[in-house]
């Protein structure tokens, strides 16, 4: 701890009313501007920890099977007694001023007041004139980073045991940038994008969830040795990343090597982040390894805080409202969410009553390979957190 | 001279000859003929003509990491077989800026017609004036189509059985176009070129593959719902060419619900024709679910050319002259060769032999979970082949 004076920063020189040299004043006044700006442009990365009082989550039951598989999630963490208040709201794109589509505006008031959302499967319309809802969601909470873990369930046999990993997939850009071209007939061009900010946020959320989640190693996924300017970019900002983080160790893999040794290994893989496209194929490649899309819990961190945790199935018509839907998918990506809030007693016990349930196999709803209907396994899963507590 | 022209020199000079060396003719039938009661691809293509007392030549670039070893064990095996094959070694150094290298193998194969190859490693840290030598050899000699057929194999284990599962991946455009550009500093764009006539042509291949081998049902991979005019123009090229082959199913599959389609239910696929990238990622993925890169081979076909290589086009760096590499996956490539100079019965007894080894476990090598060693997987097809009756060199 250094004692001389002139060695102590300016700021601490003018808060402990230390006088300054004319000089000094002008450089003790740029280092406070840009000591006030860098604190308005940090957001905290860290999980919010709400230890008391009752957190207000907002819900989009979503269409189809949404709203059933809503209410068992609902009853599930009444039964927990997680201090968790919901608060219901739709979205169905409506034309704002100046013919631009958005969400409800209650609706983003909602989460932009609560920070923290649970979603169930929403319709993608053809031919309605708008884009998709996820796609406005995405675009209105800037959800740049999809996050999904991928956990083998013990009851929910497949022919991958043991998988343990986490995907953390670029949102916003990459090859989903949706601009594309007919330069001649017959010649179409797509082009994909690639940003120095937009790689940079996600691997520093990519090393930031490694350690709040006590992950060993992050690997980068990409494809530089053909895309050498775009992947190569976005492995620029992961190594940097990865130097500002030395806890955790960094890895870069092929995507191809990456597919290969995922279908015969997915022991070795812990979490992976990748841009847009890859992450797609190689988040849907690992639901399959630990069952579908049924059982796989996701979750979509936005800028400013923002949080939405949601099912990535179908609406599933076929089935909606017919008492036979399996909440799994939503259930775990609310597990997701309640360790997001750093709940993690409260997510524990529904995960493991969660998980329990699955493994007795007595009630277990059709696509999980059983007969019984949704209210049953719910209510199984209810009784065995009551149980916990 | 490209080996189209070469071929129809040999075309209009044969009756010449026939009258004059009864010696050389019998030569030709003896190699013709065993092809023609064999099934083929394309049936009007005829090979580079095996010149010098009916010898074929072929390119052989050896590549980085275990290219070499496995490229020394193909000329080994077909030594031993007596396999009328020589070999024109052409080396690629990836390590220095030229492209001379890279442009003297080009011409060797134009030359030829035919190449076996190993993988060629590019340094991804260098800048983008490198370019990825394979993908240079690739567009230069326009070899399309990349035909990858996963198969799983008696005797090596794996989560799914019974996958046969054959995989054509348009090879020249689409991501790999090497089209990137920075406009703005921290802003890169990388193009993905889609064209019409490349999309008919590989559709083409595809369906034409898919007559010629018998399989049921094509289907397509894209991403169409994102990129709706560039995937969009491939699904639409390949319905198209589906109209004229009534006897075959077209369906289409998004490309992650097919990744997830594969790892729950491979058995479900048939045929498959997609894009460059996603071609890589399912090819890799259907290696994976057979049996590792090891095992499979792949072959690039063009209008003129063909190069065969691995299927999965690794360099295998960290197991190089170790002695520990699957050969399997090369000396199958080098089958497929055969095949496509002809030489279907030295194809089929060194393919038979190949087989019969990777049912063995003891022979295993470390990719498949055994501890054999190169040397002695390639001894033992030897063995195979000699037991099998023809003539072989003795060991």
């Amino acid at each position: 701890m250094t004692t001389n004076v002139h060695e102590m920063s300016l700021i601490y020189r003018l808060k402990w009313g230390l006088s300054l040299s004319g000089k000094d004043k002008i450089k003790a006044g740029k280092e406070l501007v840009s000591w006030v700006v860098g604190a308005l442009k940090k957001e905290p990365p860290q999980p919010r920890i709400f230890t008391r009082g009752i957190q207000t989550v907002t819900l989009i039951p979503g269409d189809g099977i949404g709203p059933e598989i809503s209410d068992a999630v609902m009853k599930i963490f009444e039964a927990a007694k997680a201090p968790i208040q919901w608060e219901e709201r739709n979205v169905t794109a409506i034309q704002g001023p100046g013919g631009k589509w958005m969400i409800p505006p209650d609706a983003k008031e909602s989460m932009d007041r609560n920070k923290i959302g649970l979603k169930g499967p929403l319709k993608t319309p053809i031919a309605a004139g708008h884009p998709s809802m996820n796609l406005l969601l995405r675009k209105t909470f800037d959800l740049y980073a999809n996050v999904r873990p991928c956990v083998s369930i013990e009851g929910y046999k497949t022919p991958y045991t043991d998988v343990n990993l986490v995907t953390i997939r670029e949102n916003t850009e990459g090859e989903y940038s949706g601009i594309e071209h007919v330069i001649v007939d017959g010649v179409v061009q797509s082009i994909k994008l690639i940003t120095e900010q937009a790689s940079q946020r996600i691997a520093e959320y990519a090393f930031e969830y490694a350690r709040n989640n006590q992950r060993a190693s992050v690997t980068a996924v990409h494809k530089a040795n053909i895309m050498r300017m775009s992947d190569g970019l976005f492995l620029r900002k992961c190594r940097e990343a990865a130097e500002k983080h030395k806890d955790v160790k960094f890895t870069e893999m092929y995507l191809d090597t990456v597919c290969l040794n995922m279908v015969q290994d997915p022991t070795q893989f812990d979490v992976l982040v990748m841009p847009n496209l890859y992450g797609d194929i190689l988040s849907d490649l690992c639901a399959g390894l630990i069952g579908g899309l049924g059982v796989t819990p996701s979750g979509n961190i936005g800028a400013n805080g923002v949080a939405i945790f949601e099912s990535v199935h179908g609406t599933a018509p076929d089935i909606a409202g017919k008492d036979m839907a399996n909440p799994t998918a939503l259930l775990l990506s609310a597990v997701m969410m309640l360790r997001h809030m750093g709940l993690h007693s409260h997510g524990n016990n529904i995960e493991t009553a969660c998980f329990d349930t699955i493994r007795d196999k007595k009630v277990l709803t059709k696509d999980l390979g059983g007969n019984s209907k949704c209210s049953e396994f719910t209510e199984a899963i209810c009784q065995r957190v009551r149980d916990m507590n | 001279m490209t080996a189209r022209s070469v071929r129809s020199l040999s075309g209009a000079l044969k009756p010449l000859f026939s009258n004059r060396c009864p010696g050389i003719t019998s030569c030709f039938l003896q190699v013709y003929g065993a092809a023609s009661c064999n099934q083929r691809q394309k049936s009007t293509y005829t090979p580079p003509p095996a010149r010098y007392g009916g010898r074929h030549t072929v390119t052989l670039i050896p590549g980085d990491g275990i290219g070499p070893e496995l490229g020394n064990h193909v000329r080994e095996l077909f030594r031993f077989c007596c396999v009328p094959v020589d070999f024109e070694v052409v080396n690629v150094d990836s390590s220095v800026a030229s492209e001379d290298d890279i442009n003297n193998a080009i011409m060797a194969i134009r030359r030829n017609g035919v190449a076996l190859k190993g993988n060629i490693e590019t340094n991804h840290n260098l800048p983008p004036s490198y370019k990825s030598r394979n993908n240079l050899l690739r567009t230069t000699l326009d070899l399309y189509a990349n035909v990858m057929h996963c198969q799983s194999l008696p005797g090596v284990r794996t989560r799914h059985r019974n996958i046969d599962i054959m995989i054509i991946r348009e090879n020249t455009e689409g991501e790999y176009s090497s089209l990137e550009h920075e406009n703005v500093p921290g802003v890169v764009e990388c193009l993905k070129i889609i064209t019409k006539t490349k999309s008919l042509r590989i559709a083409d291949y595809a369906f034409r593959t898919a007559r010629a081998k018998g399989r049921r049902r094509v289907t397509a991979v894209h991403k169409a719902n994102i990129m709706k005019l560039g995937d969009g123009l491939f699904l639409e090229c390949c319905k198209e060419v589906a109209s004229g082959y009534p006897e075959i199913t077209f369906d289409s599959m998004i490309v992650d619900n097919t990744t997830m389609q594969l790892v729950s239910r491979p058995q479900q696929f048939d045929l498959m024709v997609m894009p460059n990238l996603y071609g890589n990622v399912v090819s890799n993925v259907c290696a994976g679910l057979v049996g590792g890169p090891g095992l499979v081979p792949g072959a690039n076909y063009g209008e003129d050319y063909a190069v065969f290589e691995t299927g999965t086009r690794n360099t295998g760096k960290s197991i190089a002259n170790r002695n520990t590499a699957n050969p399997t996956a090369m000396l199958l490539a080098s089958c497929l060769l055969l095949d496509h100079l002809k030489l279907h019965a030295y194809a089929s007894m060194i393919r038979r032999a190949i087989l019969s080894t990777v049912s063995e476990t003891r022979l295993h090598t470390a990719d498949l979970g055994g501890q054999g060693s190169t040397s002695e997987v390639v001894q033992s097809i030897m063995n195979a082949v000699q037991s099998t009756g023809p003539q072989t060199l003795s060991i």
